[in-house]
């Protein structure tokens, strides 16, 4: 024992023979550390874990540099299955205690085994899940997550007395006495554990079970003040009693007469005997091993398959985050298409306007008509296109009227003339002409079918050019038609 | 007899290995000794301060 303000070694003074402090005090609080860690030792020791936990933690609240109390704590936390707890109070002494210390080595050993420290992990996360099924009314599911999460860790005391609670409120007590009897040999002295058992064995004797014998473990449940503990009997001691249980009746043995008969006969009971040996003593015995080895090998599996379940967990996360990186380079590549397209549309335009200026108008009136202005957003690239397709469709207008009327109406091809006359009216429709000649050629046509167009075209000039010598003629022809 | 409803209220969710962190440093490690130590300190102030 130090001295707390110099350092130097303590005498059986009760003063600090170098400073002179006065370590009364300081001497019983680091014997009461020293006691409590002996009870926590003593109490590990018999499988009284929560009893030895609770020792550890007052020796620790002591002092906490008792670095072997915090050790032996992190220990019993990781027998009862609390393996944060345990890693906790091993940093903690690490950090106290850098040099010489043993947690060191119990770190190393959980680093070095990461699967094994990922199954664990797994596993406390299903068994977080199992309690929220638990709490929501789920008892099915969790019982069936209780069951794997302790075929994974068998060690989680805190797992079986959930799942003796989940068969208490199934009213399966037998079922529950057998998971607490488990949770009783991690830790013989639970209160928890001793609580539920106290209560299924009430239930049991009110339905004239006995509870005192304990057919899946090796240990026995006795009354203890009331209480229902668990002593686990010593390996030699059950393979004794179990020894006492098989009775071997002496065989008489009688000389044989030298009849052969009888030695033959006597031959074929004993290869009977034999068989029948083997048959009901050895066999069991191999189907057990056999039936450990399938146990040990599933666990194996499971172990394995919950590894990798982790793996696929981490792969599935990782196509996510591909996934969502896919996504916003896609959106990346929409947008500079877009951007693309949005290029090609105001090239088209600058190629339409250099058709029209080099006096191209139809070509010119070609490639308008390829440019889909309905995607287009922008007002400007909007107002120049109306204004150059308008110009354009002027003059486009007048060369399809002069080729109808010049080459065709003059010539007699009504039937050509009106077709290039009618693109000129759909190009300018307020163009006398376009109007009037239109309805010449469909009136020359002198089928009944486009007299009515004609008809309206006539009117049309008398109402947009009242006082011309065309509306004049329209007039007339229009009195002609009807 | 047991309450269900009463008893599961008695279980917690178990510290999963990220979380060990945070109880690392949430962890209280004031001991006995320091609590002396402060005490004997804060009795000496008085002294002087007399």
């Amino acid at each position: 024992m130090r001295c707390y303000k110099c350092n130097a070694t303590l005498s059986e003074q009760d003063y600090c023979n170098k400073c002179g402090t006065d370590v009364k005090i300081y001497k019983k609080i680091i014997r009461s550390s020293e006691a409590y860690y002996n009870m926590g030792l003593e109490r590990a020791k018999t499988r009284d874990l929560s009893g030895a936990a609770d020792c550890l933690r007052r020796s620790i609240k002591y002092n906490k540099h008792n670095t072997n109390a915090r050790n032996l704590l992190g220990l019993v936390y990781f027998e009862m299955g609390e393996v944060v707890a345990a890693l906790s109070e091993w940093v903690i002494s690490l950090n106290l205690q850098p040099e010489k210390n043993i947690a060191d080595v119990y770190l190393d050993k959980v680093h070095r085994d990461a699967a094994k420290l990922d199954v664990i992990n797994q596993t406390i996360k299903k068994y977080n899940q199992t309690l929220a099924y638990a709490k929501q009314n789920s008892e099915d599911l969790a019982l069936i997550q209780m069951k794997k999460v302790l075929n994974l860790y068998p060690n989680l005391i805190k797992g079986h007395q959930l799942l003796t609670l989940l068969y208490i409120n199934m009213g399966d007590y037998e079922r529950a006495l057998k998971a607490i009897t488990k949770a009783l040999k991690i830790d013989r002295n639970n209160p928890l554990s001793l609580q539920y058992a106290e209560e299924i064995k009430k239930v049991l004797e009110s339905n004239g079970k006995s509870i005192y014998s304990d057919k899946m473990g090796k240990g026995k449940h006795i009354p203890d003040n009331g209480k229902l503990a668990y002593v686990s009997v010593p390996e030699h001691e059950d393979s004794r009693s179990r020894a006492d249980d098989v009775s071997i009746t002496p065989t008489h043995y009688k000389e044989s007469s030298s009849n052969g008969g009888w030695a033959i006969l006597n031959i074929i009971i004993g290869i009977a005997i034999g068989v029948a040996l083997t048959w009901f003593l050895i066999l069991p015995n191999k189907l057990a091993q056999k039936d450990e080895d399938s146990k040990a090998k599933i666990n194996e599996l499971n172990i394995m398959i919950d590894s990798k379940s982790s793996t696929i967990t981490n792969l599935q996360e990782s196509i996510t985050e591909l996934e969502s990186v896919r996504d916003k380079l896609q959106a990346n590549l929409t947008s500079v298409e877009k951007e693309n397209e949005i290029i090609a549309v105001y090239n088209n335009l600058l190629e339409g306007i250099d058709l029209y200026m080099s006096e191209k108008h139809l070509a010119a009136y070609e490639h308008f008509k390829n440019i889909d202005i309905e995607t287009v957003t922008d007002e400007t690239y909007i107002a120049v296109y109306n204004a150059i397709v308008e110009k354009n469709n002027i003059i486009v207008a007048a060369m399809y009227y002069d080729e109808g009327y010049n080459n065709y109406y003059l010539s007699g091809d009504y039937e050509t003339s009106a077709q290039y006359i009618q693109i000129a009216y759909d190009l300018n429709p307020e163009e006398k002409y376009h109007i009037y000649y239109l309805a010449r050629s469909l009136d020359r046509l002198n089928v009944d079918e486009y007299v009515p167009k004609a008809k309206e075209l006539y009117q049309k000039v008398i109402d947009m050019f009242p006082d011309t010598s065309t509306a004049d003629y329209a007039k007339q022809y229009l009195k002609n038609l009807k | 007899m047991i309450n269900f409803e009463e008893e599961i209220k008695k279980f917690h969710p178990s510290l999963e290995v990220e979380e060990a962190e945070d109880a690392i440093y949430n962890n209280d490690l004031t001991d006995m000794v320091d609590i002396m130590i402060a005490m004997l300190r804060e009795e000496e102030d008085e002294d002087d301060n007399e």
